[in-house]
């Protein structure tokens, strides 16, 4: 009975035991101080502003619910968006993983200074994100874009594609390219991983009949790599759900019959072209909540055991 | 003689009376379409009210090989007797007016030669298709030419083309548009002055990647040598009163076509039955295909077209909508044997027999009028006024289903929402349901989203108060709860099925090794199962359920879960035998039983989803019913390599030699009980020959 009274112990008592570690406090107040006026007090406000009809002239006005149902129940587009975004969440996230995973594991294979080279060259990329005009070059709408002449001549095609502002395809034709950009971001955090799996432990593994490299992979590499392995599927799906300055360059913001519309595009659109800030906020929260009960599903799914 | 005896027989008279007004018999079978696109019985919409034969027509001979009839504005009837190489035209009365059989050309006479279409424009000029004279020839009201319209010339049409026009139609400008025989490349368009100008609205041929990707590996001689894939020619032209062009193509899809100025086809087709017309299912008992040989149109866009193959007439509303089916083929009054054009005027419409050579008359009856008056209010977008008509028109036919989604959008205009999903539903109208319950659902969470919303917070509240009060208690329900299941063995076992859903490979080890109950959990398992797949066909909304509850019979739906699972256990059993397999028969019912635990779990959201969900929605509803089937499937691979001892290629193959094996075992029964039954015939028939022998 004496510990829980410590444990769940009264205010006075709690301050009791802060003056006597002062010291650590003082020593973490600069980072406390920074994580909230850029972290907590931003999102707390968010919160509170998503309840309000707020246009930056006049004082914010509390209006209940009213953002919220706006949003689910009379915003097509938003709903739009949300798709979008899901899609690129589910399918370009976990693809870009995976393939973020193989491409490390084989490339770390290679001579250091091979690998060096190769490291390089999968980040590109990342590095030189906003390259799009190459893929603009490549999916050029008329008959002498690379990909419409590549597919007629192969007579796959009889006229060319829009690849870019046809609702239909542009969409698809995003994901793969924002598949190829968010390949550098885990890339690095795996090599890093990779390079740090202790040789003891592969060695061992083959005296206790690890067969195969892929057995080999399952069984001591990943278990070694799981805090990059949870920091990588994080970063990933962050990136995902934050997919927003592609889509607007590549099929124009609006995109035509907001095909290639995602969550942060339509806050930035309610955001900073309409001013309605309480309901950008509300969308805001929205996204928030989403990526936090995420976060929580891929830490449960790769955890640390 | 009492009073009410006297009133009594002058009732009686006047109900013998009143039962002696002319009942026709429909020579034809009427019908529509249901939800499911089976044909149904319906009311007749349209009866065939006389039949003009020459002597009818008071003609001073029989009509020859007739191949095309036109009303002009005033009502006079322009038949193209092409047999007899002349025009015969009929007055208002539809009697016998004048014959136009020659027209002068530069002082010369001159006749048709087997003309097969005629086409009359507003102001009573007469465009007839010269078949057999390669030429469209133009006349005026009076019979005199005003031109002649010859082969077309032009770069793109090779100069041994040989040209053999066989319909025609003129727009408002006076543009000419020819069909002609063995062009696929779509209307000959010629302008006012007899110009040819361009091939208008061609039919598209649907890509083939195969035969594209194989052509480029081929030179040309070898490509020349591959079968040529051509588009469909048309085989009439109709224009309607705003001057579209309609055409009609042979084909199963898309034969109807409204083209517009750049010969893009515009039809509406929002009904239900999409882009196909004319009979919509060909199988043994139906071998014929819809062949459309003309087209017309009334003012209110109502589009007659005419069935060479079935001597049917199908009549479409200006959304696409199949209101009737008129006629069919015989020598009765009413059908044809040779229907190859038709025309209407002022509601009725003419359909002409050309190996007849007779004109049959049809008039909407009173349902058809309704039909019509109902229909023509939903068109204009008056719902609320159409409602009261669409009643009428149930109270006739209840099968009519375009009425219940007529009666359907009109409470949506009046925003009732949940009796427009009631009608559509009748309707099995899946489009419009859908829509209904979006709005029914946008209308009950703008009502209720601010109490949800504010439940939901105050819940979650209150979760983490209650656990935070619960823990410095020092009590876990978790606790309690597994406390209360240990205590029965059975129950723990059941409820051991979530470990094993997460924990596949352990939990199967398990429950082989220690959980002796398993057998009697698996059976409520199993009994949950047949419970919610029975639950899912009949409760699941009818947007996601491909049944009609109705036609399911409980019983066999129990046997179409419960016997494949049993085949599969059994083979799967025999063999693992073989192939060195550690479970037992045991083993094996269980582990498959446990794995297809996720099915019961993803079934029930599924069901109560499915009334929620509208059509847009249906990916998330096929998403849960998919990682359903993934998960019972991961689960058998993983309980299988543990209960068998396997290793994956080996679970893998020896699962797919079990299907094999079922397979084989449905075959040597089917050929075992069918040895039966021949044996038995064998005895029947020996025993009739001996009874007759002896008799």
């Amino acid at each position: 009975m004496d510990s829980e009274r410590k444990r769940y112990g009264s205010f006075y008592e709690t301050l009791q035991e802060m003056k006597k570690n002062k010291s650590l406090y003082y020593m973490m107040a600069p980072f406390m101080i920074l994580f909230l006026f850029f972290t907590v007090i931003p999102v707390i406000a968010g919160m509170y502003l998503s309840f309000t009809y707020y246009n930056i002239i006049q004082p914010p006005k509390f209006i209940g619910w009213s953002n919220y149902i706006r949003l689910f129940l009379d915003d097509d587009v938003f709903l739009i968006a949300v798709k979008n975004t899901f899609k690129f969440a589910l399918i370009t996230g976990p693809l870009s993983y995976f393939a973020c995973l193989i491409f490390a594991w084989l490339i770390n294979e290679l001579k250091p200074r091979t690998r060096a080279l190769a490291t390089l060259l999968f980040y590109a990329p990342s590095l030189s994100g906003s390259v799009y005009f190459i893929w603009q070059y490549i999916f050029s709408p008329d008959m002498y874009g690379l990909m419409n002449g590549f597919l007629m001549r192969l007579g796959i095609i009889k006229e060319p594609n829009l690849w870019l502002s046809d609702p239909n395809l542009n969409l698809t034709v995003i994901m793969i390219i924002q598949l190829w950009m968010s390949l550098g971001t885990s890339f690095l955090t795996f090599i890093a991983g990779l390079q740090n799996v202790d040789i003891a432990l592969k060695e061992s593994g083959a005296i206790d009949g690890i067969r195969n490299r892929w057995q080999e992979l399952w069984y001591i590499i990943l278990p070694s790599i799981k805090p990059q392995l949870i920091l990588g599927a994080v970063l990933q799906v962050v990136n995902s759900f934050a997919v927003s300055d592609i889509c607007a360059q590549l099929a124009g913001f609006p995109s035509p019959l907001y095909s290639a519309h995602t969550i942060v595009l339509h806050m930035v659109d309610y955001g900073s072209i309409r001013y309605e800030m309480g309901y950008a906020s509300a969308i805001a929260v929205i996204l928030f909540f989403t990526t936090i009960i995420i976060n929580q599903i891929i830490r449960k799914l790769i955890k640390p055991e | 003689m009492s009073f009410f005896k006297k009133l009594s027989i002058v009732l009686a008279i006047l109900i013998l009376f009143s039962v002696n007004v002319v009942f026709a018999e429909v020579p034809y079978n009427t019908y529509n379409y249901d939800d499911n696109l089976r044909a149904v019985p319906s009311p007749a919409g349209y009866l065939p009210e006389k039949v003009l034969t020459y002597t009818e027509m008071e003609l001073p001979d029989n009509l020859n090989t007739p191949s095309d009839l036109s009303f002009d504005k005033n009502g006079k009837l322009y038949i193209l007797d092409g047999g007899n190489n002349r025009i015969v035209v009929l007055n208002e009365q539809l009697k016998f007016d004048r014959i136009i059989s020659k027209f002068n050309v530069e002082g010369k006479d001159e006749t048709f030669n087997n003309p097969k279409g005629i086409f009359i424009n507003d102001n009573g000029d007469i465009y007839v298709a010269d078949t057999g004279n390669a030429r469209i020839v133009i006349l005026d009201n009076q019979g005199n030419l005003k031109q002649i319209v010859g082969k077309p010339v032009a770069d793109i049409i090779p100069k041994d083309f040989a040209y053999k026009p066989l319909k025609v139609a003129v727009d408002k400008l006076g543009r000419i548009f020819v069909v002609a025989e063995g062009v696929v490349e779509g209307l000959l368009q010629f302008n006012p002055k007899g110009e040819f100008e361009r091939y208008f609205g061609s039919n598209k041929v649907s890509p083939n990647y195969f035969e594209m990707f194989i052509r480029q590996f081929l030179n040309r001689q070898q490509r020349a040598q591959r079968i040529l894939i051509l588009p469909v020619e048309y085989r009439n032209v109709a224009i309607d009163k705003e001057g579209f062009l309609y055409a009609c193509a042979r084909g199963t899809y898309d034969q109807i076509k409204r083209l517009n100025a750049l010969g893009d086809n515009i039809i509406k087709r929002e009904g239900r039955i999409g882009d196909r017309y004319g009979d919509l299912y060909y199988n043994s008992s139906n071998p014929v295909v819809t062949d459309f040989a003309d087209l017309a149109i009334d003012e209110s866009n109502t589009l007659y077209a005419l069935d060479n193959a079935h001597g049917r007439v199908y009549v479409y509303s200006a959304l696409g909508d199949l209101l009737f089916i008129v006629g069919g083929i015989s020598n009765q009054k009413g059908n044809s044997l040779d229907a190859v054009a038709i025309d209407i005027w002022k509601g009725k419409f003419y359909v002409l027999d050309e190996s007849k050579g007779i004109i049959t008359v049809y008039k909407p009856t009173d349902f058809g009028e309704l039909v019509f008056y109902a229909n023509s209010f939903y068109m204009q977008g008056k719902y609320a006024e159409s409602a009261k008509p669409w009643q009428e028109v149930l109270k006739r036919d209840a099968h009519f289903d375009l009425a219940y989604i007529g009666l359907g959008n009109a409470y949506m205009k009046e925003g009732k929402f949940k009796e427009a999903m009631k009608c559509f539903k009748t309707a099995y109208y899946a489009k419009g349901y859908s829509k209904a319950l979006k709005e029914y659902r946008a209308e009950f969470l703008r009502k209720n989203f601010a109490f949800i919303m504010n439940l939901l917070i105050i819940l979650i509240l209150l979760y983490f108060i209650v656990r935070k009060v619960l823990r410095s208690k020092n009590i876990s329900i978790k606790e309690i709860l597994d406390a209360k299941i240990r205590q029965n063995e059975v129950l723990r076992d059941l409820f051991f099925v979530f470990y094993i859903m997460i924990h596949p490979f352990d939990g199967f080890w398990e429950l082989k090794r220690e959980r002796k109950k398993s057998g009697i959990a698996s059976v409520i398992i199993l009994i949950l199962l047949c419970i919610v797949t029975v639950f899912k066909v009949q409760l699941t909304n009818f947007l996601y359920n491909p049944f009609k509850p109705e036609n399911i019979n409980i019983a066999s739906q129990i046997f179409s879960i419960v016997g494949p699972i049993c085949a599969w256990v059994v083979l799967n059993w025999a063999v693992t035998t073989l192939f060195e397999g550690k479970g037992t028969m045991k083993d094996i019912w269980v582990t498959t039983v446990y794995s297809l635990f996720p099915l019961v779990l993803f079934y029930i959201p599924q069901i109560f989803l499915s009334h929620v969900f509208t059509l847009e929605e249906s990916a998330y509803y096929s998403i849960i019913g998919t990682v359903g089937v993934i998960w019972t499937l991961l689960m058998m691979f993983a309980g299988f390599m543990t209960i068998h001892d396997y290793t994956p290629s080996k679970t893998i193959g020896t699962a797919a030699l079990s299907i094999v094996g079922i397979l084989f075992v449905m075959f040597i029964g089917m050929v075992f009980f069918n040895t039966i039954q021949q044996f038995g015939k064998f005895i029947q028939t020996s025993y009739l020959e001996l009874k007759y022998m002896f008799q």
